[in-house]
Formats: structure tokens, C-alpha cells, sequence
């Protein structure tokens, strides 16, 4: 079975991924389970009626956290005429908590085996994706109500313990007596169960996660500490909705999609150890559910307007994790942010380096843009205060560690040959970066995306030295550096007899000329010149990169280009938010318009929940989006994509006091708006107005309505 | 005989500012074990002043580890989060002042072949 057709249920880093029978029964290679901290606390978790598998009705998703599933005994045949049913209800709450329920629909009593094969093989979530062995040994003890599954490699441990409790019968007349407790063993729990007509019967099992180390001879479940209960959790979820602003459109596709990124957005909150009850978004299920300086800092930024909070927690715990020396390693300096943080056997044991690891050449400068652009949306001057040596710390490792070849630019190559990162930008699989006919550059390499962000950092860095750190000269430097920067980049990196920017520059400072998406950032960044912005726009928009969906990571026609390779030619929702906020900086609007509403389209088609990516084919050919094979999902900058879209359709900007609202909006959409903008003018309303136009071409066609035609025609009024 | 634990203890008490830990103020105790007598080392925080002292008194975070692993861990060759996560150091009290302090430890050593030139300033 594979991820497509299962459920996660999560709270923060704990997640359960089950097949929709609610069983777990991990293969080595697919990453169901129970998952905290980065290990598999179950593996197996499998629920048999009289020695058979159930077969799922239906599975209702109630919250992100809570799962119920309902099951009938299997039958052999394809007709279901079950005299029995089983309710299976999961909470992910401290570990997670399991109800199980029989109904009897009949007259007649029966007397049942219920069994539940419980195994952990505490694999680190690496040893999932990469298939190695485990070093230490396993152990189990029961101990009266409780089952208890060990692993112990010299000082590392961590235990999985299993609870039952009391089952209770309920008889016809709703009668409730205690039944017969639950016999443990070393592989499961066994129930039997006295079913009398028309009676139900029910128990609970509570699942609980331990590390040990953390307190002296104590055991330490991941969430004690703050006394997590199902009821918090609804009402935490409730808030955390109420304090989103409300959006009110006349496209229905739309209001539901963004109900979902809000709730996935939720899901996706972390609190790393040492940051309390505060949150910041983690990156992914099921890969992913961690702090990433790139994701945590891009997510945060598509969600300021709605969720200003996850930036403050992002930019504090990341500023308090910065780089502090040289480890070759784990790809440390001094001012650089992290790429990657984990819990696991292998990190713990320093066969891999993300204790944190640091190999990523451009969460650094997103760091600062992120500082600057929370402070614009905020007038949050203190956190930009309190974080004024992490942000000159991070201008240094700009210039000082950056820049390999001591020309001016931000270059990568890992100092860990073993297991570091070969790519250290957003596309950072190792076949990203490669030459129009398919070569792939030495090390270092300098991808141009990287010099847009250094120079929109030292550009808002100037801004915030000037304003709130009251250092002049500091931002008179930056202003210079950055301009210089600019003038160097639109020299070595254009390709004059293409019109466009090189993906990067190789180790002797030559072009990689293939035609990217990354050119699409250097527009959010503001590094193109203006005079050549709209060759850059005709590239993003023209038939190799833009598949009527989106813009394709790398364009049709290059060496290397693969409609399902990941990023060589997929689409990524997020990649396209950022383009299309680039697209406004340099007032393409209706270019954007069609950029988000191709995205939107595409959102409707996976209910709302817009995977990590999809297939680069072209909208023409499928008609829907092909989802990538192993795509993340929920991923965070996917699921904040649909709101930056949202705010670049609305033309949303933090301008002094102000929110200054610019609407361009897609054919299809009649109104848009957004109500209560929280920032520093309180909460503003922001209102978009379309003139909905269908052309000849929309009504032939035999598809649902949808926002972005073949040939988008967009329409905008301001209001 | 050299003892890296204290030679990094004097060191840190003597340079004495930290702007690393400009935001940081606490008290942490460490507690290190080995040839069948401890030692305790008192490191007390007061937004990036640091002073090191001797004794047991009380403190916000308590750490107990051995004393040839702290020697380890104050010359690069261990990665306190790494050996937290295994299981090597108990941290009682607040986790995030060592999360802060451990900052201040070198980075591991490097490797016999650099891999990489580097630009030095």
C-alpha cells in the first residue's frame, strides 16, 4: 500500500500514518506507523476480529488529530452484510489514544476474539527512506495492565508503552457492567468478548511515546509538560481559526481550499524542546515533521497575514539555534541558520549530522528577509531589537563563509563527503542543477536564486539598520553592497542570446545556462533589472515552463527535464507563490492573476490540500494534475501557498502604517475579500473586485468550472 | 596532566562576555562523574556575563554527565545535542539554557583533508 491511500492523524511531531482500516503494518520501505521525534514508536498495529482483518466503511477525518474508522468483519465476497460493526477512534493526544467499540446488530449473543498485534522496530524515519539495519536490541515486559516495548542501543533507549483499560459491556437496555480484561502477551493484546443481542462493548488503549535521558532515571513522554487533552486541542484549534481573517468569495472551490490550509496549518505547528508552547511550522508528513530553516522561514512568510505569530516563534528559535562555530560535519559557521533538525537513532549516534545540520546556502539570507518583512506587516520593532546580533551575524556569514570563491556571491559545497547535502538550495536533489545538455557542474556552485535573496536581505537589512538599530552607516554600506551585487549579477549571470538568467555558476564561474524556475524568485527578490523583467516574465509564462497548472521547476526542452522528476520538471505549488508575489513586485498582475489561478485550479483538484508537487505534463494533454508519485502532503509551504496566492491576487502590502490593497483577480472570480488583516494598523479589510468574462473557448469546454483557462483571459478593476 | 574541562572552564570565566548569550540568564550546575568522585561546576548567566564557580549549590538546570565525556564535549570531539539525544547526559530543569550554553563549545574538528577551500577573511 502506499501513502495515497492512508491517514495521518497529528499533533506537532507525533503522527500516525494508517491504511484506512486504521491498521498499521509498516513494510520497510513505506513510512506508515507511529511516529514521535523522528522514530517509529509502532510499527505494527493490527486489528483482527476472530483471527480476520476488518474492512473499512468509511473513514471520517473529525480533526487533524482525530480519526474514526469504521470497520465490518470481511466477508470473502464483495457483498458486506455484517450482523457486526467496529468503531475504531483515534486521537492523536500525548502519544495517541484508541477506542474501540463492537456493535451487535443482531439477537443473537456471540462470544468474539478481538486481538491487536502490537510491534515497534524504533526506526529513525532515515532508516525508513534509506532501508538500513537497526545496531541495538529490543526488549518487551508486561507488567499488569501494561505492555511495554524496549530498544536499547548502549545509552540510547526509547520505549513505546501500550495501556489498557477496563472494557465495558452495554447491554439492550443500555445497561453497563465491566467485561473481562484484556490478556496481554508479547506480541498483542487479546480481548474476549461476551457480546450479548443488540449489546455493544467497548475499551480503551492509550499509546505512549518515551525518551529517557531527559530527567535522571526518568522516563519522559514527549508532551507532559503541558498537560495536552483532546479538549485543549479543539478549542486551541477553534482560536486558532477565529484568528484568521475571514474570507468571503464567490468562487466556492476557493473558501474551502483555504479553510483546509488553515487547518493543515494548525496540524503542521511544532514546538521544538526548548520553545515552550510556542510554534513554528514544521515542514511536512511524513518526511518532514521538523524544524527547516527554508521551510519554516518561507511558510511563515506566506502566512504573515494570517498567522503573524509563526514567524515570531520561527525567527526567535532559528535565531537561537545560528551557527556558532566551524563544524565541517555538520556544515556549521558562524551566522549561518540551519537547514535541518532531528531526533533520531542516527542523529543521536553522529551518523548523521542534524544535530542541527546546516547545509543550506540560503536559509541565511531568508532569515533576514523573513526579520524585515515581520517587522513591516507587525511594527514588531522589539523581536527585530532582540535579534539585531543574530541578524548582523547573518550578514557576515554572508560575506565572510558565503562566498567560496571570493567573488562576491553566495556558493555551496558540503564539507561532509558522507552524508552532507550535495545541493544546498530549494531544489537540493543531486540531479537539480545540471547544464542545458545534462552535465552536471563541479563544486562550488552558485545557483542564482541564492544571489537574489542575498540581496534583497542586504536591501531590507539597510531598512532595518536605518530605522530600528539606528546604524546609519551600516545601512548606507548595505545599500551599496546591494547595489553593487546587482550590477555584478546582471553582468555574469545573464545569457544575453537567450534572454534569461543561468540556473548557476559553476565551480570556474561559468554559466549553467538551462532555463528554470529559479528565475521566477530573482523577480520576488528584486535583482532583475527592469528593462529585463519581461523577457523573464515571457519565459515564466511561455510554453517550456508553464504548464497551464503552473511554472515546471525546469523547462521542456532541457537534457534533463522529466515531467515526474522531482525538480526537474514537476511543479511546485510554493515555488509558484513566491513567483507570483514576484510577478507583483515588478507589476505583472494579471501575469500573476493567471500564475495563482492556475494553482488555485489545480488545489481543487486534491480537495483543497495541495501536495508537496506535481507532474510537470501539460494541462492540455491530462486535464487534471498528476500527483507526484512520493509527494509530502500535507506539506507546509504547500499549504500555505493558496494564502500567499491569496494575498498576491489581492495585491496585499504592508506599506508604512498601512495595508494597501491592489486587486487583480483571475476570470472566474467576482469578489474576494479578506476581513480583518491583522498587523501593525490593527485589522483592516481587504477587498478585490473581478469582471467575470467567459470566453467561447470556456464554454465548450466540458470540464467543471474552473478558474484558469488554456488562454487565460484575467480581468481586474480596482475597487 | 592537562584536564580540558577546567582549562575550558577558566577560560570561559575569564573572557567573560557573550553576546551570543546577550539574551540568555540562568544558573546551570554540572555534575561530572568519574573515578568514583564528582566535581561540580557552577556556570551562572546574567544576559551573556558569565562567572564560573565551584560547589553544589542549587541551580536552574542540572546537568550529570561523565567527566571524560564533558571533556569531549569542550574540545569538539561530542556534540551535546547528539549525546543528549543518546542517552549520555541528564539535563534536569531547564533544557534551554544548555541548548544556549553548549553554543559556546567548539565545533568538531576537521577532517584530515579539508574538503573545500575556504574563503577566510
Amino acid at each position: 500500500m502506499t501513502t495515497t491511500g492512508s491517514v495521518s492523524t497529528l499533533d506537532g511531531n507525533t503522527f500516525v500514518v494508517s491504511d484506512t482500516a486504521g491498521d498499521i503494518d509498516a513494510s520497510p520501505t513505506e513510512p506508515n506507523g507511529l511516529f514521535s521525534w523522528d522514530t517509529r514508536y509502532l510499527s505494527r498495529w493490527v486489528l483482527t476480529l476472530d483471527g480476520h482483518r476488518l474492512n473499512p466503511l468509511s473513514t471520517d477525518d473529525l480533526h487533524y488529530f482525530e480519526t474514526r474508522f469504521f470497520l465490518v468483519p470481511g466477508t470473502g465476497t464483495v457483498y458486506v452484510d455484517a450482523t457486526l460493526s467496529v468503531i475504531r477512534r483515534r486521537e492523536v493526544v500525548d502519544g495517541f489514544r484508541e477506542e474501540l467499540t463492537i456493535l451487535n446488530h443482531s439477537a443473537t449473543p456471540v462470544t468474539l476474539s478481538l486481538r491487536l498485534d502490537a510491534a515497534a522496530d524504533f526506526a529513525d524515519l532515515f532508516e525508513v527512506k534509506d532501508h538500513l539495519k537497526k545496531k541495538g536490541k529490543y526488549y518487551t515486559r508486561i507488567d499488569g495492565n501494561l505492555l511495554l516495548l524496549g530498544y536499547e542501543r548502549q545509552t540510547y533507549r526509547r520505549e513505546t508503552l501500550i495501556n489498557t483499560a477496563v472494557s465495558t459491556h452495554v447491554d439492550a437496555h443500555g445497561q453497563p457492567t465491566d467485561a473481562p480484561a484484556a490478556a496481554i502477551d508479547e506480541h498483542g493484546i487479546t480481548y474476549t468478548v461476551h457480546l450479548g443481542g443488540h449489546s455493544s462493548w467497548t475499551t480503551d488503549l492509550h499509546v505512549r511515546c518515551s525518551l529517557w535521558g531527559w530527567a535522571a532515571n526518568q522516563r519522559v513522554t514527549a508532551r507532559t509538560e503541558t498537560g495536552h487533552t483532546r479538549k485543549d486541542m479543539e478549542e486551541d484549534l477553534d482560536e486558532w481559526i477565529a484568528g484568521a481573517p475571514k474570507l468571503e468569495c464567490d468562487w466556492e472551490p476557493l473558501k474551502h481550499t483555504y479553510r483546509r490550509s488553515l487547518t493543515d496549518l494548525a496540524a503542521l505547528r511544532f514546538a521544538p524542546m526548548t520553545s515552550g508552547e510556542r510554534t513554528l511550522p514544521a515542514a511536512g508528513l511524513p518526511w518532514f515533521m521538523t524544524m527547516f530553516g527554508r521551510d519554516s522561514i518561507l511558510t511563515s512568510l506566506q502566512a504573515l497575514p494570517y498567522a503573524p505569530s509563526l514567524a515570531a516563534t520561527t525567527l526567535a528559535e532559528l535565531g537561537a539555534r545560528q551557527g556558532s562555530r566551524i563544524d565541517d560535519f555538520r556544515d556549521e559557521d558562524p551566522g549561518k541558520i540551519l537547514h535541518e533538525m532531528r531526533y533520531g537513532e542516527l542523529t543521536a549516534f553522529e551518523e548523521r549530522p542534524h544535530s542541527p545540520y546546516y547545509g543550506s546556502a540560503d536559509s541565511t539570507a531568508l532569515f533576514l528577509i523573513l526579520l524585515d518583512e515581520y517587522e513591516r506587516w507587525s511594527g514588531d520593532t522589539k523581536l527585530v531589537r532582540d535579534l539585531e546580533f543574530e541578524a548582523r551575524a547573518a550578514l557576515n556569514w554572508i560575506d565572510q563563509y558565503a562566498d567560496l570563491r571570493g567573488d562576491g556571491y553566495v556558493w555551496y559545497q558540503t564539507r561532509n563527503r558522507d552524508t552532507g547535502l550535495e545541493n544546498q538550495c530549494w531544489k537540493d536533489s543531486w540531479d537539480s542543477i545540471s547544464y542545458s545538455d545534462g552535465r552536471l557542474p563541479g563544486f562550488p556552485r552558485a545557483t542564482c536564486e541564492l544571489q537574489g535573496y542575498a540581496y534583497d536581505a542586504k536591501k531590507r537589512a539597510a531598512r532595518l539598520a536605518r530605522t530600528v538599530w539606528h546604524d546609519p552607516t551600516l545601512a548606507d554600506a548595505l545599500d551599496e553592497q546591494a547595489a553593487d551585487l546587482k550590477r555584478r549579477f546582471n553582468r555574469d549571470f545573464w545569457i544575453e542570446d537567450r534572454k534569461y538568467y543561468a540556473l548557476a555558476l559553476d565551480a570556474d564561474g561559468s554559466q549553467v545556462d538551462t532555463l528554470s524556475s529559479n528565475i521566477g524568485h530573482l523577480l520576488w527578490s528584486g535583482i532583475v533589472e527592469r528593462r529585463r523583467a519581461h523577457h523573464i516574465v515571457e519565459h515564466l509564462l511561455g510554453p517550456r515552463l508553464y504548464s497551464g497548472w503552473g511554472i515546471r521547476t525546469l523547462a521542456e526542452g532541457e537534457e534533463r527535464y522529466n515531467p515526474v522528476g522531482y525538480h526537474v520538471g514537476t511543479v511546485w505549488p510554493f515555488d509558484n507563490s513566491f513567483i507570483a508575489w514576484g510577478l507583483r513586485r515588478y507589476g505583472y498582475k494579471n501575469e500573476a492573476a493567471r500564475v495563482a489561478a492556475g494553482i488555485l485550479d489545480a488545489a481543487e483538484f486534491f480537495n483543497g490540500r495541495l501536495p508537496e508537487a506535481f507532474c510537470g505534463y501539460d494541462r492540455a494533454v491530462t486535464k487534471y494534475p498528476v500527483p507526484y508519485p512520493t509527494a509530502c502532503s500535507p506539506q507546509a509551504w504547500s499549504t500555505g501557498t493558496p494564502l500567499l496566492l491569496l494575498g498576491t491576487m489581492l495585491g496585499l502590502q504592508a506599506v508604512d502604517e498601512h495595508l494597501v490593497v491592489d486587486p487583480a483577480l483571475p476570470v472566474g472570480i467576482g469578489h474576494l475579500a479578506l476581513l480583518d488583516v491583522p498587523g501593525r494598523w490593527g485589522h483592516r479589510d481587504a477587498y478585490g473586485r473581478g469582471r467575470v468574462q467567459v470566453r467561447a473557448d470556456d464554454r465548450l469546454r466540458k470540464l467543471r468550472p474552473q478558474l484558469s483557462t488554456l488562454q487565460t483571459l484575467v480581468n481586474r478593476r480596482e475597487s | 596532566m592537562t584536564d580540558p574541562t577546567a582549562d575550558y572552564f577558566h577560560s570561559l570565566g575569564e573572557h567573560g562576555r557573550y553576546p551570543l548569550l546577550r539574551a540568555t540568564s540562568g544558573t546551570i550546575r554540572f555534575d561530572l562523574t568519574g573515578d568514583g568522585h564528582a566535581e561540580h561546576w557552577r556556570v551562572a548567566i546574567d544576559k551573556g556575563h558569565i562567572e564560573v564557580s565551584r560547589g553544589g549549590e542549587h541551580a536552574d538546570c542540572v546537568v550529570h554527565v561523565a567527566k571524560n565525556l564533558f571533556d569531549g564535549m569542550v574540545t569538539g570531539q561530542v556534540n551535546t545535542m547528539a549525546a543528549v539525544l543518546r542517552g549520555q547526559i541528564d539535563v534536569e530543569g531547564e533544557l534551554h539554557l544548555i541548548v544556549m550554553l553548549q553554543r559556546l563549545f567548539p565545533g568538531r574538528p576537521p577532517l584530515p583533508a579539508p574538503a573545500t577551500r575556504r574563503h577566510q577573511k
